[in-house]
């Protein structure tokens, strides 16, 4: 009690509530308390503060972000070591948790989709934007160009999307690797009856028809303008994800176009682009009114019929995965040469949408490179499975899927009943997929 | 601290060598941790998960440059904190304290956060009713803010003093005021909830 008084006390006594002092002082304090009833029932009083705290709630963060930001995580160490594989890989997997989003929490929650639409929406903006570029350079950048600008401009990404979107295809190549690609990059090879085949999987929802609408009566406005429209804003944005998602390949243009807000409409933005590949060439068949057009059941019917609501998989990663594929190949010259063709042609069939093709090359890439089968991979080829009816195969890839990337596993578990829901029904086509537009 | 293998700090330099495989470990650890402290300081669980997200892609984005010197933590709520600074500086942010948060989750309360160990606190759930819950919730929020950050980063986060004088950037001693007055004007709100529940306090 003599070497320490009440004024000592009150100095420590937050270290001593929080456990913040040496074992002696602690002795010390005690000993104090035992003689001073004042400092006691001070003491005894914080006490209950922090017992009455204890009992503050702790929230669980939303369990999306994990994998989004895994995916970060994953690009940007990719850019120091052996990047191009992993940066292109890893660009698909940052998308794979907007459909989850959308799926998970429709309305109320719309503004938590928008960063990762946005993203998507300055893709699509991105490539006609630049005429410059030759068309298969733009098909390039589409996919790298994502993935530099979520990398290095996360935060940007949700603040002004649209405004820094006009740059990323110009910026992104600044890195002598990325030009180095950019050069290489053969054109994509999809023929275009890919388009056709790829198609039918977007089936126009009510969102994608009201979003139609609202784009009709604002096609006049400046897309600032329409930046400024925030509900209109954040439906073309959830139209983009619910797009990206139940397609397994939206030619970037038929959304760009949709996006520009500068007339024309969808087919006006083509027209724009000089030397467009052969996939894009075919766009104009859809007008803003024909939204269906897209579902062209003459072409396709088997894969018009099979269409399949938005999956909180793949889809777009899948999409993108393809749209990297000859960077890979460029990329990986030392590698086992013939399983990274059919890793290319892998990603290639998926991204145009023939299923049969893609569960083959997927069969051989599997067999003898595995490890280069990224979770985009693994996961459109899942959705093929389903479309083609195999079931049990799909089930086998989503596990093996969940066990190795296992912050993935509630989509898996969300897959995989939806696959048994399918099992139940294996004739019942998709209600958005019957009633095209 | 930086010993330990496990450590905020040796995973952040594993990561920083290419294992992202650490980052994820990191990330579980501090997520839930982060995610609250931002809750508690914008009060809306859509922004606080934007932030969250914010938040660890400007740790990915420095990771680069990381040193095993800085704490790991210190370098997080520091991010954490400005982004809350720059939230409320652009719009005066409603503290919508959690109305909506279930207060039957008080079990999970209990838990706590991954990095908060040694609470020295003993928690008598019996005695502490959903009413006193949602007392501590409403004066918890009713704090000014920087008297609250730093009683949610020493009570709710555990980090020592010091730590939280790095993060806010002042002094310890201010730190520590600072959380006094915080305990007292809680300790008030507690004490007039006792009087009106009267007769079980004394």
């Amino acid at each position: 009690m003599s070497a320490f008084d009440c004024r000592a006390l009150d100095e420590r006594l937050l270290d001593f509530l929080y456990g913040e002092l040496l074992p002696q002082e602690v002795a010390e304090l005690e000993a104090h308390l035992a003689g001073c009833a004042r400092c006691a029932a001070e003491v005894a009083s914080f006490r209950r503060v922090r017992q009455a705290a204890s009992a503050l709630t702790v929230e669980e963060p939303r369990p999306d972000s994990l994998a989004r930001l895994l995916a970060e995580a994953t690009a940007a160490v990719s850019t120091a070591g052996t990047p191009k594989l992993r940066l292109v890989a890893a660009a698909p997997a940052v998308e794979v948790s907007a459909p989850r989003l959308a799926a998970a929490a429709p309305v109320p929650r719309a503004e938590a989709i928008e960063p990762i639409a946005h993203a998507a929406v300055a893709r699509r903006r991105a490539w006609w934007s630049r005429p410059a570029w030759a068309a298969a350079a733009s098909f390039v950048v589409v996919g790298l160009g994502t993935a530099w600008f979520l990398r290095v401009n996360p935060v940007a990404v949700r603040s002004s999307a649209p405004a820094i979107a006009e740059q990323a295809p110009m910026e992104a190549p600044s890195g002598a690797r990325d030009e180095a690609l950019l050069a290489q990059a053969p054109a994509p090879a999809t023929p275009p009856q890919a388009t056709a085949a790829a198609a039918p999987t977007s089936a126009p929802t009510e969102l994608d028809k009201h979003v139609y609408r609202e784009r009709e009566r604002a096609d006049s406005d400046s897309f600032v303008a329409k930046k400024r429209h925030e509900p209109l804003q954040r439906r073309l944005a959830k139209g983009a994800v619910s797009r990206a998602v139940s397609s397994m390949d939206l030619p970037d243009d038929s959304f760009g176009g949709l996006e520009s807000g500068r007339g024309g409409g969808a087919g006006g933005s083509i027209g724009r682009a000089p030397a467009a590949p052969p996939r894009l060439a075919s766009a104009p068949a859809r007008e803003p009114s024909g939204h269906g057009a897209w579902l062209d059941e003459d072409e396709n019917p088997q894969l018009a019929r099979s269409v399949l609501p938005p999956s909180p998989l793949a889809g777009a990663p899948a999409a993108k995965a393809a749209s990297a594929a000859p960077k890979k190949k460029i990329k990986s010259s030392a590698a086992s040469e013939g399983a990274i063709d059919d890793l290319a042609k892998l990603r290639e069939a998926l991204a145009a949408g023939r299923c049969t093709d893609a569960a083959d090359a997927y069969r051989s890439v599997r067999t003898h490179a595995p490890d280069r089968l990224g979770a985009a991979e693994r996961e459109g080829v899942a959705r093929c499975l389903v479309r083609l009816g195999r079931y049990d195969e799909a089930e086998h890839e989503l596990r093996a899927l969940a066990d190795k990337t296992p912050s993935l596993r509630d989509e898996v578990d969300h897959q995989i009943a939806d696959i048994n829901a399918r099992r139940q029904r294996p004739q019942a086509a998709p209600a958005e997929a019957a009633a095209p537009h | 601290m930086s010993t330990d293998d496990d450590s905020d700090e040796a995973l952040m330099m594993r990561y920083r060598g290419g294992e992202v495989r650490a980052f994820e470990v990191l990330l579980q650890r501090h997520r839930k941790p982060v995610y609250n402290f931002l809750l508690r300081s914008v009060g809306e669980p859509a922004q606080a998960e934007d932030l969250l997200q914010e938040t660890f892609l400007r740790i990915i984005k420095g990771s680069a440059t990381y040193e095993q010197q800085a704490k790991f933590t210190t370098w997080l709520y520091t991010i954490a904190r400005n982004l809350c600074v720059d939230a409320s500086r652009r719009r005066k942010h409603r503290r919508a304290q959690s109305l909506d948060a279930p207060l039957d989750r008080e079990e999970g309360g209990a838990t706590l956060l991954d990095v908060t160990v040694d609470r020295k606190a003993v928690v008598d759930r019996a005695v502490i009713g959903k009413q006193l819950g949602e007392r501590i919730e409403q004066a918890v929020g009713a704090l000014v803010e920087e008297q609250r950050e730093v009683f949610v980063m020493r009570e709710v986060l555990n980090l020592p003093f010091k730590e939280i004088a790095d993060i806010v950037g002042c002094p310890e001693n201010t730190v520590k005021s600072r959380m006094r007055y915080a305990l007292e004007k809680l300790r008030e709100a507690l004490d007039e909830y006792r009087d009106l529940a009267a007769g079980v306090g004394r």
